[in-house]
């Protein structure tokens, strides 16, 4: 990584508090939905998150856009720690776009409405919004834009409705664009066009985009950098080719073996078994060793490092760690740091 | 459990409300309640100084011990079951209040659980046949849960009710013959005190059936759309067993919804007693009222109150029985 | 009258305007806005245009006294006389009182007082419960939990007692029509403030709502311009339902004599309870006097009423589940079907079966469609939501239905075995069930599913055709234990098995699925997404169906739950050998899991071939555009176009090819003529396309040549796996 990312997340953890027991005896306890997940965005690059529901995907884009309040880390961006509370010039850096476009729109209001107000409040225009209504819609080919903006959400269809959804992003001009699985809620057909108008602003406007999804195939598409994301913590990240091609944990090799892919040569074979454990209370070690075909002792004890597998490739594997560091991380006598790469080529 | 345990924690709070509104109001309104009370007491002549004494103490006035000092004191009278003393009959508030409650109790019970069952069973038929004849019968129930509750009284008594003009069939004036049996456990005073039940309970039934009916028409519509209905029927069960699935899921929200209609159907019954002269809490209300005597008044409030809240509380527990969701939520 | 409580438990509706203008044409809504009307003229006017003064004595028509009934003679009380009440005539139309004042000019002159009231309280009601509801659900958290707590609290006192002592300690309460309003306000302001707490609360968690606040919008402007417009449905809902609460309470405080009588001191104002308490009072009932008291409880009960109609039209609106009724039934009579919701089948209209052919058109087929065409609603109103399908389900086989959201593959598919719901009606066409023989002696048996009764049909039902839809949250009911609904189905189908078979039966089931038979004692609720796909898939096996209908059975689950199942699925059809119909919107899917695929597009079929040949030699624009809007997962990265356009609206189809609009390789005839779906060369390869007929040359991406048998070989392997 050469330049400095636009935005970053370090060391998230958020629980959230559910009622657990019953009567007068019953307690609070925390769901682990993120845990110690550090990601940064660059300019020009997507970046995608990939995981199965309740990984902590959503919940981590919720972090970054300032939703959603983190236990633990910092959110920074252009390297100073952002101030709490959502404050409008953060509004104005980064904006997300969300799953449902039929929810995301005001039934009440006029798209002009939805977006009028981001250049209202950011004070971005002076006379003619009109004009800069227009050419919101037409950056997000809705043409021509005067047949779109007085149309209310219902009269639009899913595609139209997640596009104006995110020229209402870009309104603002922003610099990071957060996109919460913004093409699954839309029919197969139309999904590529949303992607490739993604892919367009990236390169058009210098966007860093943070893509999370749970299609691996729509994220080796788009993205430039994958990250996955299992039980709350991250467990791989590289460039797309190289994880969708290459896998180093065993949970991304799984993934991969699940995905619908007819140009498959044989037939699949799964690689592991069950579901993803409650976030109640997490398995001790590595989360998911008891699926894990894998597994080693180590693993059910202790949580494995961050490991580069080679350069921009990092999984948390113990897999991928020397037998003999292993052995003695084991053994409690050696704490383990984040290994050198050249050490650990399985 | 967990629920339970809240909501009757809410329902003690309520009552705890009732009572110190009961207390804080004739002592904080602008006027004298109480003068006018004692006044119109004397008057009548059927109060003493004693009694005057009575309504003193129990409204606040000439009392000199501190606000706090009479509130401690009516709490704790309160929860000895001391409700006062009632100076037109001349007797303990809490033991008159207990001889009218069973009338009251008795009458409210039969007629809302017939009301309710009568309610589902209808609306069940008309969201089942939706687009048949049945559907004739909503506007009917439209009309009819929009009827005061003690005007259907009054024109039953027109129609069917001795006092009445027309059929004559049924008693419509008190709760027992009074002139003709004895209370006790005999045959004839039994007899006599359902026949008199009929009128007032038909009332009651009909008013509150009709909101019922449409409820749970409603909720069972709602629920057909449902896809384990769907399922249901591509099951290839029974025509009954699916209207089962789907009025067993349909009761949830009207039960959860239970703590309006008890409001509703009590307050409906208090105008119904008086229209009947039927001698439950809601009559003896009435004629407390119009006698002025303030601490039957209150007491017969806080009765009421308690028994509202009694009926939610039941009301929950049958809706934590019946949804396997708010069990295991609890 | 009730708001519907769904209100309080259903998933916030949000307002469309186009659908707000069509509720005042529900006959309904009208009858209650005449009635409204007619009220509120009367409210205004009515004190001005009395006949006489309600006050006023009339001592020309006072007749005759008369004994009071009861008193007097050998009753025991002093005899008692009152002048006759006159009966309705021409000077007084609806009779005096016992005060001979004129009932008619009193029920005009007490309109006023009684909906200046009902109104007055459920505006303040209303004002007071958007505060506290829209402020608790917004904010959240603590200034929640205390505002809730205050609405249960007083929401469980109950009102009209609560009413009638506080009444009663402010004498002077009855004289000010504000005071009264306000108290009455007081003790019903608590169920609409819930209500709106519960719709905030949701709303506030809204997409739309957090893209404003991720927008740097204010949280005033939010709740101002965001939430409330959404929630004027509900406040107009309970501000009716709160003006017929206050009527009530009025009317009840008056009759008890609460609330100042008009000839008392302090004076109140005429109002229907004080003619009712009058009449009461002055043995009406018992003089038969009815043109005095039963008026005003008449006008309580219509009024009431008018509210209640309009409050039908908004329910309606805010759950339109409630919507379709009546109307609908009549309409279908009218279109020539027969609606009945207590049957549960698919009505399918007169006259549409064609000429009864029930050979099957190849020998192993099991379940065949021809030429079904299923609209949803009727007459004008109608949505053609398929057209003209042909479909021949083969025994053991997995036939792929693909299709995007609106192109009727699930209503093609539960048309067939009508499980369809009103509106939806068959209007065309012919199914059919080649059984299996059902004993040994029978031959094979052919069931004509549009023809069949119900009684036939529930037969049939699961122990030969069984579902497993979506949403198996859903598709579970919710309050019973999974045991319990396998006990329900093998009772209805297998009487004669004991409970103890039963329940060996289910267990035996269960681990056929892979789940433990404890599970049988396990509500839906306890269960992850992927144990109920399961558990639902035991119950679609339990009596060994030959067809199994699957729409979307793993959509909303993740992929590798989505694969166990289907892996599951695929070993259990081949122990099993059922005949499988598979809906996806997902083609990638069905190209591993399916024998045969079958495209749809707009209600029509518009490719049918082997799933290998489609995925390797897509015949029709449509299924090639479909496939490559799946990006590989191997190989270079490039960029991939998908299909311009979006899916067309059933309401306004393209002419022609409904396809056309969004294909580039469109001929002049597809924008006028509908090609009909038609067999190509190729192995069992039909297609709807004009780029395939009339000697007109393909393109080359729709020219590929088929792919070889070897691949077949492997692409069954697939399936075994």
């Amino acid at each position: 990584m050469t330049t400095a990312p636009v935005l970053e997340g370090r060391n998230l953890t958020k629980y959230f508090w559910v009622k657990q027991g019953r009567g007068l005896l019953a307690r609070k306890s925390p769901v682990h939905a993120v845990d110690n997940v550090s990601v940064s965005l660059d300019a020009r690059k997507v970046t995608a998150f990939v995981g199965e529901s309740g990984a902590g995907k959503t919940t981590v884009a919720r972090i970054l856009a300032e939703i959603t309040k983190p236990d633990k880390g910092t959110v920074l961006l252009d390297g100073k720690p952002v101030q709490a509370g959502r404050p409008r010039s953060y509004a104005k850096q980064v904006q997300m776009v969300f799953q449902d476009p039929f929810a995301s729109l005001n039934p009440v209001h006029r798209v002009r409405h939805d977006l009028e107000r981001p250049l209202k409040i950011h004070h971005l225009v002076n006379g003619n919004t009109d004009k800069a209504v227009d050419d919101l819609l037409e950056r997000v080919a809705l043409k021509p834009p005067r047949q779109f903006a007085d149309k209310f959400p219902h009269e639009l269809s899913g595609g139209q409705r997640q596009r104006v959804a995110i020229a209402r992003a870009l309104a603002v001009k922003p610099r990071v664009l957060i996109a919460d699985e913004p093409v699954s809620m839309l029919d197969v057909s139309i999904r590529l066009g949303v992607l490739n108008l993604l892919a367009d602003l990236r390169d058009r406007e210098k966007l860093a985009i943070l893509y999370i999804t749970h299609d691996i195939a729509s994220a080796r598409y788009l993205a430039d950098t994958i990250v996955v994301m299992y039980a709350g913590q991250l467990v791989e990240a590289a460039p797309s080719v190289e994880l969708t091609d290459r896998p180093a944990h065993p949970y991304t090799q799984l993934l991969l073996s699940a995905a619908p892919d007819p140009d498959r040569a044989q037939p699949p074979v799964l690689a592991g078994i069950g579901a993803p454990p409650s976030l109640l209370a997490p398995p001790t070690g590595c989360r998911f060793h008891p699926r894990c075909p894998h597994v080693m002792e180590v693993c059910r004890h202790k949580a494995p490092p961050s490991i580069a597998v080679s350069p921009d490739h990092i999984a948390a594997c113990w897999l991928h760690v020397d037998p003999a560091e292993r052995q003695a991380s084991e053994n409690g006598v050696l704490a383990t740091g984040p290994l050198e790469p050249e050490k650990s080529k399985r | 459990m967990r629920a339970l345990v809240r909501r009757f924690g809410v329902y003690l709070l309520a009552a705890w409300v009732a009572v110190t509104v009961s207390f804080l109001l004739p002592r904080v309104v602008p006027g004298n309640p109480v003068a006018g009370a004692v006044a119109r007491a004397s008057q009548s002549g059927n109060c003493n100084a004693q009694c005057v004494r009575a309504i003193e103490l129990q409204l606040g006035y000439n009392v000199h011990t501190s606000l706090w000092d009479q509130y401690t004191q009516y709490i704790g009278n309160l929860l000895h079951g001391d409700l006062g003393h009632s100076w037109s009959e001349n007797a303990p508030v809490g033991s008159l209040i207990l001889s009218y409650l069973p009338w009251t109790l008795v009458l409210l019970g039969i007629s809302t659980t017939l009301a309710f069952l009568g309610g589902s069973a209808i609306g069940t038929l008309i969201a089942w046949r939706r687009g048949s004849w049945t559907d004739w019968l909503i506007p009917f129930a439209t009309f009819f849960q929009a009827l005061p509750f003690f005007f259907l009284g009054i024109v039953l008594v027109l129609v069917l009710g001795q006092t009445g003009t027309m059929l004559k069939w049924f008693p419509s004036l008190f709760g027992y013959d009074i002139y003709a049996t004895t209370p006790g456990p005999n045959l004839p005073y039994i007899g006599s005190v359902v026949s008199h039940a009929v009128l007032p309970a038909a009332t009651v039934v009909l008013a509150s059936m009709a909101g019922f009916i449409l409820s749970i028409r409603n909720q069972v519509i709602t629920t057909m759309d449902e896809d384990f209905v769907l399922v249901a029927q591509a099951k290839g069960l029974p025509g009954r067993t699916v209207v089962w699935y789907a009025v067993r899921n349909a009761l949830l929200p009207v039960v959860a919804n239970f703590t309006i209609a008890i409001s509703l159907v009590v307050g409906g019954q208090i105008l119904v007693e008086i229209v009947f002269n039927y001698p439950g809490i809601g009559f003896h209300l009435f004629d407390a009222l119009g006698k002025l005597d303030y601490p039957l008044v209150q007491g017969v409030f806080v009765v009421i109150t308690l028994v509202v809240l009694v009926a939610n509380l039941i009301a929950d527990a049958v809706y934590v029985a019946i949804d396997p969701r708010a069990r295991q939520a609890a | 009258m009730t708001i519907d409580s769904t209100t309080l438990t259903q998933v916030p509706v949000t307002l469309e305007r186009a659908r707000v203008l069509r509720i005042p044409r529900s006959p309904k809504v009208i009858a209650g806005l005449v009635i409204l009307g007619v009220f509120s003229v009367v409210a205004i006017i009515g004190r001005w245009i009395t006949p006489y003064s309600p006050n006023a004595t009339d001592t020309q028509n006072w007749v005759q006294h008369v004994l009071v009934p009861g008193t007097g003679g050998d009753s025991g009380f002093p005899a008692s006389y009152y002048p006759l009440p006159l009966g309705p005539s021409a000077a007084h139309w609806l009779g005096t009182t016992v005060f001979a004042q004129d009932a008619w000019s009193q029920l005009l002159a007490s309109t006023q007082a009684t909906m200046f009231v009902g109104l007055l309280a459920a505006a303040i009601a209303t004002v007071l419960s958007i505060i506290f509801g829209v402020t608790a659900g917004y904010i959240g958290g603590a200034t929640d939990e205390g505002l809730s707590l205050v609405a249960n609290v007083s929401l469980a006192i109950p009102g009209l007692p609560l009413l009638i002592v506080l009444a009663d300690y402010v004498p002077s309460a009855g004289s000010s029509l504000v005071l009264v309003a306000a108290i009455i306000a007081v003790t019903t302001w608590a169920y609409t403030a819930r209500t709106l707490r519960a719709q905030t609360l949701s709303l506030r968690n809204r997409d739309f709502v957090e893209a404003s606040r991720v927008s740097g919008e204010g949280p005033l402007r939010i709740i101002g311009v965001e939430i409330l417009p959404n929630l004027i449905p509900i406040v107009a809902a309970s501000f009716l339902f709160t003006s017929l609460t206050a009527i009530y309470a009025y009317v009840a405080i008056s009759f008890l004599g609460l609330a100042g009588s008009p000839t008392g001191s302090p004076p109140g104002l005429w109002n229907w309870g004080e003619m009712l308490r009058e009449g009461f009072a002055n043995n009406a009932v018992r003089g038969g006097w009815w043109w005095w008291w039963a008026p005003p409880g008449i006008c309580v009960a219509l009024l009431g009423t008018g509210l209640a109609l309009v409050n039908f039209g908004i329910d309606e609106f805010i759950n339109p589940r409630l919507r379709t009724s009546g109307l609908t039934a009549r309409a279908a009579r009218k279109a020539g079907a027969h609606v009945s919701t207590t049957l549960g089948l698919t009505p399918v209209m007169r006259g549409a079966a064609t000429v009864p052919n029930t050979t099957p058109s190849t020998a192993d087929a099991v379940l065949e469609i021809r030429g079904l065409s299923v609209d949803y609603g009727y007459g004008d109103q109608a949505v053609h939501a398929v057209r003209d399908c042909d479909l021949v389900l083969r025994r053991g086989r997995v036939l792929g239905l693909a299709g995007e959201s609106g192109s009727g593959k699930t209503t093609l598919a539960l048309a067939a075995i009508r499980l369809l719901r009103a509106p939806a009606v068959i209007t065309e066409g012919q199914v059919l069930f080649h059984s299996k023989p059902f004993t040994r002696d029978n031959p094979k048996e052919t069931i004509d599913m549009l023809a069949a009764g119900p009684h036939r049909l529930r037969e049939i039902r699961w122990s030969e055709i069984a579902v497993v839809l979506q949403s198996s949250l859903n598709a579970l009911n919710p309050v019973t234990t999974i045991g319990a609904q396998f006990d329900d189905l093998l009772r209805a189908h297998r009487p004669r098995m004991s409970r103890d078979e039963r329940y060996t039966r289910g267990v035996e089931l269960l681990d056929m699925v892979g789940m433990n038979g404890d599970r049988l004692r396990s509500y839906p609720h306890e269960l992850s997404g992927g144990m109920r796909q399961r558990a639902m898939i035991a119950m679609a096996l339990a009596l060994e169906p030959q067809v199994m209908v699957l729409d979307e059975p793993t959509t909303a689950l993740d992929v590798v739950t989505q694969r166990e199942i289907l892996e599951e699925l695929m070993g259990l059809r081949d122990r099993l050998g059922f005949a499988a119909l598979f809906i996806t919107h997902d083609l990638s899917l069905l190209v591993e899991f399916a024998d045969d695929i079958a495209v749809m597009y707009a209600g029509r079929l518009m490719e049918r071939a082997p799933a290998n040949s489609l995925f390797r030699a897509p015949r029709l624009p449509y299924t090639h555009g479909l496939l490559h809007c799946f990006p590989p997962m191997h190989g270079k990265r490039v960029p991939m176009a998908g299909i311009p356009g979006s899916p067309p609206d059933l309401r306004d189809l393209p002419s022609g090819c409904a396809f056309h609009p969004r294909c580039k390789w469109a001929l002049d005839q597809c924008k006028h003529d509908v090609p009909v779906l038609g067999s190509i060369p190729g192995p069992n390869r039909e297609v709807a396309c004009w780029l395939h007929r009339n000697g007109a040359t393909p393109p080359a991406e729709l020219s590929l040549a088929e792919p070889g048998d070897v691949m077949r070989e492997r692409l069954s392997q697939v399936n075994i796996q």
